[in-house]
C-alpha cells in the first residue's frame, strides 16, 4: 500500500539553518525518565522513533550545569567531555534511519533544586524555589549572567561534538531562566535586564545569538517559548508579551518551537483538552511574524488534521511527544497508507505520571513504551509462535484484547470469548463517563486490529464456565476477567469493612456503569484517589443531582496530582457546584445517614444525609473462573490470570500484562526469573 | 559511607533494605539488591570497606509496600489490597498462591546463600 497524495504534504522535506529535515514529523524534546540514569534504554527509546518514519527526534531536557540540576530525575545531562558517550549513540541511532536529532539544552533555575550537587540555586531575583523546597534562589550577578552565557555556549558545542542537528534555546513550562527573566514574576531587576520587556528578552536575545555565533555553522538553532501561560494577567500572555518576544525576536533563531505553559496546560489531559490542535488559538499568529519555519503541537494523531496545520499556514511542522509515545511508527503508518493500524494516545498523562514519580515511562496505548532496551521489545514486532496450538483468552477488556491481538500476530489459533456483547470491558464503560470518551480508543484500535486477524475467533455473549473450557481442550488458557469494585468499604484507608455497609444499600462504580441512576442527595466516598470518584461526581451534578465528596485525603483525586489534573479537577468539581470534604475517613453508615470523622482529629464528626451513597474504595479480582480451573491446571499447559482478574489496576497496567503474556506464552522464560535488563555500573 | 562508619569505630556496620528477588523493586528509591551474581561484586565494596568490623546485609521484599515501577511486575500479597509504596501507583498487589509462596521462600534462601557476614531479616514489610 502507498499513501493517499493529500498526505503528501507531510513528507516534504523542509531546510532548517544549515540542515534540513526529510519530513513533517517532529517528536518534539519529552523527558521519558530514562535519561543519564538509563542511557541504553534512553538511546532505544529515540531509536525506535527514528524507525517509526520521525524526520527529527528530539532529546528531553537535558542539564547544562550542575548549578542546575534536578536530582532525583533522571532527564538528560551534558555538562562536560565526559557526557557526551551516550549523546552520541542517540544521535548515531537517530542518523541511522536519516532523521535529524535535537537536543534541548536547559538551565533550571528556579526548577532545579539540586539536590545532588547542593550550590544554591540561581534566579534572576531572589525568590523561593518551585516546589515547596525550604530554600530560596540566590539573586543573579551580571558576573552570573555572563556565566550562564557562557555555560550554554560550551554545551552547545559539546551538543555539536556528539552529533546533534538542532539545539534548543529554552523558554517553556517554567522550568528555565529564559523564562524566568521574561516574567515579571520572578525578574524584579532595576539593571539592563529588567523592568521593560526589551530588557527581560536581552538574555535570551544574547544566548541565542551566541549559540547561532557558537555552533550555527553546522546545527539548527531551535528556540522553544511558552507564547502564553494562561494564567491571563497574571502570566505572559499570547496577545500580549508572547507576540511582542515573537516579534522581537523573529528572525534570530533557525527554528520556532512554540507552545503554552506551564507543563499541565502544554500536556493538558484529553479530559480537559479533549480536541487535537487545542493549542492553536495560542500559537497561530508566530507564523505571521516570522519567515523561520514554525512547530507547534496539539496531541496530534489524525493525519488529516496535520495536513490542515500545514496548508492553513498554522505551523511548518507537526510537533508530538504523546503521540509518539503511543505510536512510534505513526509516520511510517502514514507513509504506507495503514491509518487504522495508528494506535491513536488517549490524553490519559499516564506517561507523564511517570516522570512524577521518577520511574521510567509507560504508555497505556503501547506497552512495549520504555521496554525497548529493557525487554528488547519492538512496537510492532513480536516473535512468531512457537506451537500450532490453540490459545484461549476468555475477557475482552484491555488485558484480554491485547493478549489476544498479539497472540494473533505470534500466528497462534486464538479464541478469545467475551462474557457481554461488547468488546472493551472497563474502558468500553469509563469511556461513558465525562472526560473519558477517548479511553474508548484502547478498545478501538485493538477491536479493529483483531477484525483483521482471521486466525483470531471472536465469540460475544458468550460466558464460559470452567467445565465449558475443560470440554474445549485448548491448552493455552489466560483469565483476563477484569475486577469488581468492592462493596465494604475496603480501601487505601480502611483495612476492614465500613461498620454498616452491609445493612443499607451502597452502590459502587460498577452499578453506575450498569445503568443504575443515583436519587436526590449523592454521597461519594473516594477512597481510590484515581480519576474515577471524580468524575463520577461530575455525571452526578451534570444529572442535576446535589453531591457531595469525601476523601480521607487532603486533596480530591490525589494521585492525578501525577498526571497533571488535580488543581483542574478540584476546581471544576468547586465550580459544578460539588460539596467536597477532605481530610475525612467514613466512620460508619445507616439508612439515610453517613459519620464521618477528621482523619487528623477523630473526635470532631459529623452526619452527612443522604439518598444515595457510592463507595470508590478498591476492587476485588473477579477470578471465580481462574480459581474453579485452578485445581484442574495440571491438564493445561499455560493457565494465567492476567490484568484485573490477577491485580486490579491502570489501564496501562492491564494492557502490560496482556502484552507480557502474549509474548512470554510458550517461550523459555520461566515466569519467576528476572525477565529485563537493567543499567548497573560494573564494579568489577 | 559505611566505610569511614567503620573508621569511626561502629562494630558493626549495616546496609539498607536489600532485595531478594527482581519482583520486589523499590523504584524510584535506591536500594541495594541482591538478585544476582553481578550484584554480589558491587556488594563486596562495602564489605571490604568495612574491615575489622562486622558488615550486615538487611535481606528484604517488600511485597504491597513496593510498586514495582521498574520491573512492572504486580506485586504480591496475602491478598489482593491497594498498594501502600512511598511513591505508589492506583495498583493493587497480586494474592499469592501456595507455588508463590514457595519461590518466595526459595529467593529468601537464594539471597542467603549468598557470601555473607551477617544476615538480617526485615520483617518490618
Amino acid at each position: 500500500m502507498s499513501r493517499d497524495p493529500k498526505y503528501d504534504i507531510l513528507f516534504e522535506p523542509l531546510q532548517i539553518g544549515p540542515v534540513t529535515t526529510k519530513n513533517r514529523f517532529y517528536q518534539v524534546p519529552h523527558c521519558n525518565s530514562l535519561g543519564h540514569g538509563r542511557p541504553l534504554a534512553e538511546v532505544e527509546n529515540r531509536r525506535i522513533k527514528a524507525e517509526g518514519g520521525w524526520g527529527v527526534v528530539c532529546t528531553q531536557e537535558v542539564e547544562i550545569h550542575p548549578s542546575a540540576e534536578i536530582t532525583p530525575s533522571f532527564e538528560g545531562r551534558l555538562w562536560d567531555e565526559k557526557d557526551i558517550p551516550p549523546h552520541r549513540l542517540m544521535t548515531d541511532a537517530v542518523h541511522e534511519f536519516g532523521s535529524l536529532a535535537g537536543i534541548e539544552l536547559v538551565y533550571g533555575a528556579l526548577h532545579a533544586p539540586n539536590n545532588y550537587s547542593r550550590i544554591a540555586p540561581m534566579s534572576p531575583s531572589a525568590t523561593v524555589i518551585h516546589g515547596n523546597y525550604p530554600i530560596q534562589a540566590r539573586a543573579m550577578t551580571l558576573r552570573d549572567i555572563h556565566d550562564i552565557r557562557e555555560w550554554h555556549v560550551n554545551a552547545a558545542k559539546l551538543a555539536r561534538k556528539a552529533g546533534y542537528d538542532i539545539v534548543y534555546v529554552y523558554a517553556g513550562h517554567d522550568m528555565s531562566i529564559l523564562q524566568h527573566f521574561l516574567k515579571p514574576h520572578y525578574n524584579r531587576r532595576s539593571d539592563q535586564y529588567g523592568g521593560s520587556l526589551e530588557n527581560r528578552v536581552r538574555l535570551t536575545r544574547e544566548i541565542l545569538t551566541a549559540v547561532k555565533e557558537a555552533v550555527g555553522d553546522q546545527c539548527a538553532v531551535a528556540m522553544r517559548l511558552a507564547v502564553d501561560e494562561l494564567r491571563g494577567e497574571d502570566g505572559l500572555r499570547a496577545e500580549c508579551e508572547g507576540r511582542d518576544i515573537i516579534g522581537m525576536l523573529a528572525e534570530l533563531p533557525d527554528l520556532w518551537d512554540v507552545n503554552v505553559s506551564g507543563w499541565d496546560n502544554d500536556s493538558a489531559t484529553a479530559r480537559f483538552e479533549p480536541m487535537e490542535g487545542f493549542q492553536e488559538k495560542y500559537t497561530a499568529f508566530v507564523k505571521t511574524l516570522t519567515s523561520k519555519p514554525v512547530v507547534g503541537v496539539g496531541r496530534f494523531t489524525s493525519a488529516d488534521a496535520m495536513v490542515s496545520q500545514i496548508k492553513r499556514g498554522v505551523m511548518d511542522l507537526i510537533g508530538a511527544a504523546r503521540p509518539s509515545i503511543a505510536d512510534p511508527f505513526l509516520p511510517r503508518k502514514i507513509e504506507e497508507g495503514r491509518l487504522e493500524d495508528i494506535r491513536e494516545c488517549i490524553g490519559c498523562n499516564i506517561c507523564v505520571a511517570q516522570d512524577m514519580i521518577v520511574a521510567p515511562i509507560r504508555c497505556t496505548q503501547n506497552p512495549t513504551q520504555g521496554e525497548e532496551w529493557k525487554r528488547n521489545w519492538h512496537p510492532e514486532n513480536i516473535q512468531k509462535a512457537a506451537s500450532d496450538d490453540g490459545v484461549l483468552v476468555v475477557g475482552g477488556g484491555p488485558a484480554g484484547m491485547e493478549c489476544a491481538m498479539q497472540l494473533g500476530k505470534r500466528g497462534y489459533a486464538v479464541t478469545l470469548a467475551e462474557a457481554t456483547k461488547t468488546l472493551g470491558g472497563r474502558v468500553a464503560l469509563e469511556s461513558q463517563l465525562p472526560g473519558l470518551a477517548s479511553y474508548a480508543r484502547v478498545r478501538d484500535y485493538r477491536e479493529s486490529q483483531i477484525a483483521r486477524l482471521p486466525n483470531v475467533q471472536l465469540y460475544l455473549d458468550n460466558r464460559l464456565s470452567a467445565e465449558d473450557i475443560l470440554e474445549l481442550e485448548i491448552r493455552h488458557i489466560l483469565i483476563a476477567t477484569g475486577s469488581d469494585w468492592r462493596r465494604d468499604g475496603i480501601g487505601r484507608r480502611h483495612a476492614f469493612s465500613i461498620e454498616g455497609v452491609e445493612s443499607v444499600s451502597v452502590l459502587t462504580p460498577d452499578d453506575i456503569f450498569s445503568g443504575t441512576k443515583p436519587q436526590g442527595r449523592v454521597l461519594i466516598y473516594d477512597d481510590d484517589h484515581y480519576y474515577l470518584g471524580g468524575v463520577i461526581a461530575e455525571q452526578c451534578r451534570q444529572d442535576g443531582l446535589d453531591v457531595h465528596l469525601v476523601t480521607p485525603d487532603s486533596k480530591v483525586s490525589s494521585w492525578t496530582e501525577n498526571t497533571l489534573e488535580q488543581e483542574k479537577i478540584q476546581s471544576r468539581l468547586l465550580s459544578l457546584g460539588v460539596s467536597l470534604t477532605t481530610s475525612h475517613e467514613l466512620l460508619r453508615v445507616s439508612e439515610g445517614s453517613a459519620q464521618i470523622a477528621n482523619v487528623y482529629l477523630n473526635e470532631h464528626q459529623q452526619e452527612i444525609p443522604f439518598d444515595t451513597i457510592i463507595l470508590v474504595t478498591s476492587r476485588l479480582p473477579a477470578d471465580d473462573l481462574y480459581q474453579a480451573l485452578l485445581p484442574h491446571q495440571n491438564r493445561f499447559k499455560t493457565l494465567l490470570a492476567i490484568g484485573d482478574c490477577n491485580a486490579p489496576g491502570t489501564i496501562a497496567a492491564a494492557v502490560y500484562d496482556g502484552h507480557l503474556a502474549a509474548r512470554n506464552l510458550e517461550s523459555e522464560v520461566d515466569f519467576y526469573e528476572p525477565l529485563f535488563r537493567r543499567e548497573m555500573p560494573d564494579l568489577g | 559511607m559505611h566505610g569511614v562508619k567503620a573508621e569511626g569505630g561502629w562494630g558493626v556496620v549495616c546496609t539498607e533494605y536489600c532485595s531478594v528477588h527482581p519482583s520486589s523493586d523499590d523504584h524510584p528509591f535506591p536500594h541495594e539488591s541482591l538478585w544476582d551474581e553481578g550484584d554480589i561484586k558491587n556488594l563486596r565494596l562495602i564489605t571490604d570497606a568495612v574491615h575489622e568490623s562486622l558488615a550486615g546485609v538487611e535481606i528484604w521484599y517488600g511485597g504491597r509496600s513496593t510498586a514495582n515501577l521498574y520491573g512492572r511486575k504486580a506485586s504480591f500479597g496475602p491478598s489482593s489490597l491497594p498498594n501502600t509504596a512511598l511513591v505508589g501507583m492506583p495498583v493493587q498487589s497480586q494474592a499469592m498462591s501456595p507455588a508463590d509462596i514457595c519461590e518466595l521462600e526459595i529467593w529468601y534462601q537464594a539471597a542467603e546463600g549468598l557470601p555473607r557476614d551477617r544476615v538480617v531479616v526485615n520483617m518490618s514489610s
